[in-house]
């Protein structure tokens, strides 16, 4: 398969602090990739760089053959609006619109009018079965469906690449095991590629392989006899 | 073992109590011990006496790096049987309780990797505060 | 996006959002009425007219002495022009409330794959909204003021002369005032209360009128023409746009955070060199020669010297703090001044826009002050020099507006520091710090600065009413007006710190400990 996004030797530091250190990784179209390791092994910092949010220091991400490490912000803005979908922990929702203009908001932002925008937004509302809280703000919501808000967020301009940072670190397991379902069961379902961060080795379990980082750089992956 | 060789006498210690008599690996032992060592335990639960011994055993018989990649072996084998375990679970004609038994085993999975990287993490912290 | 979305966007939001963007149509109002006010004394119609064979023909048609002399038009036009300052001030001051929510949203916003132009549109949206709204309601103002204001006022011309000219005022350079003549045709002299007796320039022009004549007590009866309505209605709202896009400047919203491009902390000392290029200019426009045409040259060299000392004044807060706070880290024992003084440095910016306003009011009122005493120790002399342009009561005002506005806007940035270090502040309270040391170092972190930046206003002030007058202060200092002028602006902030206070106490309330 080929590569859908590739890192090429990332490097990346805040201030002194390493975080990145020559990273080399793919993902190819349609899969799921988990990336696992200790907090501060720089798993989220990968995923920033690999979703165009931050700019490596050094080395490139290629979308589909194109580096977007050096793009302008506009035109990572409009990667993220498009062809990449992003899913934290939490805070990602503005919490003064409902819920179906919160899903509708990259719609909106790429010019569609309002009345389309908020259909489109049903319907995946609809999809993660939490159509009945559409006119509800966030702050009347439990974690599980603020998550599930956030995904049919993340997922209503149909992206090439989802990307999830700890998405259900603030989750008991059964709604965790909610929000994961709905992820992957969208993800084979659509040929969706997805970048998953967790240090859970459960949600790990829901991707088709496992990276690991250690200290900023990838631990290689062991098989003896 | 000194039967087959695998250890030999290396003197004794009369440390203030019952005699106690040292043994050493021999080059036979150690290549049996990487043999032992290197075959990846059949993720299940109660699996643990085994993992146990053979993380701790790795760790006071090995260094660092090479304890590591054979916990990083075990580790993939135990993610290999956790993602069948997790695909389980979606399976139509999983009943409640087939699903249960999948937590189970799950969980205790997770807790077996979860013990492994923390006790790595905490002879890691030891061996660099003896070096130091 | 479509215009439906950023409106949407932009004016979302919950009780503070709602509260800024009402001070917001307040600031924008009040600048758009003063403006409308400075238009209208600028196209009124004169009231005296030279009708060319010498003579002044008196058509004094308003009760207002200010309104009525012609030479006072254009400080009368500036000194409105002015009071717009602290009304656009106000609106952008307001623009800081509850911005990190706000901001905060507009990361939400950009994670969701808005590009950083669409991000500063919809915040400076909310601020051009704010200001259409607030120009809209000026304009409505000042139709209902001259409506209510129109109906005219009989006033017995001989006493119009008598109550209307203070003799500590400005005066004209066409007028004299001598010790006492008789005005032809007028039975008896126009007395002055100080003795003095007030001559216009013609004497025989002024004829009493044969019957009161009513008179209006504003320029009720010149409206601006139309075009400068809709002017007014979009310059207003587009400069509320622009300061709000200026002030964003050093923000940077990012989909992970807000982040404010910190700005280096060396000490910059170039505002006092600014103030010094005040006073070379200043020199300029006393040297005999000046250059080229004195109708130009003279007011460009006098104005020019004013704004480059305001300027240079009111910036220099922030390297005076700086070099205080310096000075109190080295020396001082109170940890309650150690911590302000660590405040300080690590952001001297906080509030120095609201103490600049302060500290030009500070300086202008001790120009008058001290122009006053030598316009009282050497009655008759009059100069064109524009710190004495500002006539008794309308200085006054313009101070105490100025000084009203700058504590509001200190207010506002004290509240806003508080509100952002408040799991600092909390925890600091359940660790055992008394909240006393806490607020005394609330008050010092206004006072490093404000102490040694109030000093250099007051002395900037008194030079400047000195040197065109070149005069000695040997003439005389009022100490007494000065003390109480250092003494209203420090009163001011200390009130601003004073209700911060209550913030204080409720920030650090130990339930705040349970975390969202």
């Amino acid at each position: 398969m080929t590569a859908l996004l590739e890192a090429v030797d990332v490097t990346k530091s805040y201030g002194r602090t390493p975080a990145l250190r020559g990273v080399s990784m793919t993902i190819a179209s349609g899969e799921i990739v988990a990336v696992t390791g200790q907090s501060g092994s720089g798993k989220s910092t990968l995923l920033h760089c690999l979703a165009g949010i931050l700019r490596p220091d050094a080395g490139e991400v290629r979308f589909e053959g194109r580096v977007i490490s050096t793009a302008s912000e506009r035109e990572r803005s409009r990667l993220r609006r498009t062809e990449f979908g992003i899913v934290f922990q939490f805070g990602q929702l503005v919490a003064e619109l409902p819920a179906v203009e919160n899903v509708a908001l990259p719609l909106l932002l790429s010019g569609l009018s309002f009345e389309k925008a908020a259909e489109f937004a049903m319907e995946w509302l609809e999809r993660f079965e939490v159509a009945d809280l559409a006119d509800d703000l966030p702050g009347e919501m439990s974690g599980g469906q603020l998550q599930r808000i956030a995904l049919a967020r993340a997922l209503v301009m149909s992206p090439a690449i989802l990307f999830a940072d700890e998405p259900t670190g603030a989750l008991d397991s059964l709604t965790g095991e909610q929000v994961m379902r709905a992820v992957s069961g969208f993800a084979r379902e659509s040929g969706t590629s997805v970048l998953l961060v967790t240090h859970s080795a459960t949600v790990a379990a829901y991707a088709d392989r496992e990276i690991r980082l250690r200290d900023g750089a990838v631990e290689p992956v062991e098989v003896l006899l | 073992m000194i039967r087959d060789g695998l250890i030999t006498e290396a003197g004794q210690d009369k440390a203030g109590g019952p005699e106690r008599t040292r043994y050493e690996l021999t080059d036979r032992g150690r290549a049996d011990l990487a043999g032992w060592l290197g075959q990846v335990e059949e993720p299940a639960p109660f699996v643990q006496s085994t993992l146990f011994t053979k993380v701790v055993v790795a760790l006071l018989a090995y260094d660092e790096s090479t304890a590591r990649r054979y916990l990083a072996a075990q580790r993939s084998a135990h993610l290999a049987r956790m993602r069948a375990l997790t695909a389980a679970k979606d399976d139509s004609d999983a009943s409640v309780a087939d699903v249960a038994a999948a937590d189970y085993a799950l969980a205790h999975l997770d807790a077996d990797l979860r013990w492994m990287q923390t006790t790595l993490d905490r002879v890691a912290a030891l061996s660099r505060e003896v070096t130091s | 996006m479509t215009v439906k979305t950023l409106l949407r966007l932009a004016l979302v939001g919950g009780r503070t959002d709602r509260l800024r963007f009402a001070m917001t149509v307040l600031g924008a109002a009040l600048a758009c009425l003063v403006i409308l006010a400075a238009v209208t004394v600028q196209l009124m119609p004169p009231t005296e007219v030279d009708d060319g064979t010498g003579r002044r023909d008196m058509r004094w048609r308003y009760t207002s002495w200010l309104l009525n002399v012609m030479p006072l038009r254009p400080w009368l036009v500036l000194a409105l022009l002015a009071l717009t300052i602290p009304a656009l001030v106000l609106a952008g001051q307001s623009a800081r409330l509850g911005a990190p929510a706000r901001d905060r949203r507009l990361a939400t916003i950009r994670l969701a794959g808005a590009s950083p132009g669409q991000t500063r549109l919809v915040a400076a949206v909310e601020t051009v909204v704010a200001g259409l709204v607030g120009a809209l309601a000026g304009v409505g103002a000042y139709h209902v003021i001259r409506v209510l204001a129109g109906r005219p006022v009989v006033v017995d011309p001989n006493q119009r002369f008598i109550e209307a000219m203070p003799t500590d005022a400005f005066v004209p350079p066409e007028y004299v005032l001598t010790p006492e003549v008789v005005v032809s045709g007028h039975p008896t002299p126009l007395p002055l209360p100080s003795g003095y007796v007030l001559v216009p320039p013609n004497p025989e022009a002024f004829l009493p009128q044969p019957q009161p004549e009513p008179l209006l007590r504003l320029p009720t009866d010149a409206p601006p023409p139309g075009w400068v309505f809709a002017v007014v209605l979009v310059a207003v709202p587009v400069i509320a746009g622009l300061l709000a896009a200026i002030a964003m400047r050093r923000v940077v919203i990012s989909p992970l955070a807000v982040v404010r491009r910190a700005r280096t902390r060396r000490l910059r000392w170039w505002p006092l060199a600014v103030v010094a290029a005040g006073f070379a200019l200043l020199g300029v426009h006393l040297s005999p020669r000046g250059i080229g045409d004195p109708d130009i040259w003279l007011p460009l060299t006098a104005w020019g010297a004013v704004l480059l000392m305001a300027v240079g004044v009111a910036l220099s807060a922030t390297p005076l703090g700086q070099l205080t706070a310096r000075a109190a880290l080295a020396n001082a024992t109170s940890p309650a001044l150690r911590l302000a003084a660590r405040c300080v440095l690590a952001d001297p910016w906080t509030g120095s826009r609201s103490l600049a306003l302060l500290l030009v009011g500070v300086l202008v009122g001790a120009a008058s002050v001290q122009g006053l005493t030598y316009a009282r120790a050497r009655p008759g002399v009059v100069t064109t020099w524009p710190a004495e342009g500002f006539t008794h009561g309308l200085g006054q005002f313009a101070f105490a507006l100025t000084i009203g506005v700058s504590a509001a806007g200190l207010l506002v940035a004290t509240i806003e520091g508080l509100l952002g270090r408040r799991r600092t502040l909390v925890t600091l309270v359940a660790a055992g710090t008394p909240r006393g040391l806490l607020a005394r170092a609330v008050v010092w972190q206004t006072m490093l600065p404000a102490l040694p930046s109030i000093a250099l206003a007051l002395v900037v002030g008194v030079l400047a009413a000195t040197l065109p007058r070149r005069e000695s202060l040997a003439v005389g200092v009022p100490w007494v007006e000065l003390f109480l002028l250092a003494a209203t602006a420090i009163g001011a902030l200390l009130l601003a710190s004073a209700l911060s206070m209550s913030v204080l106490r409720a920030s650090t309330d130990l339930m705040e400990l349970r975390t969202e």
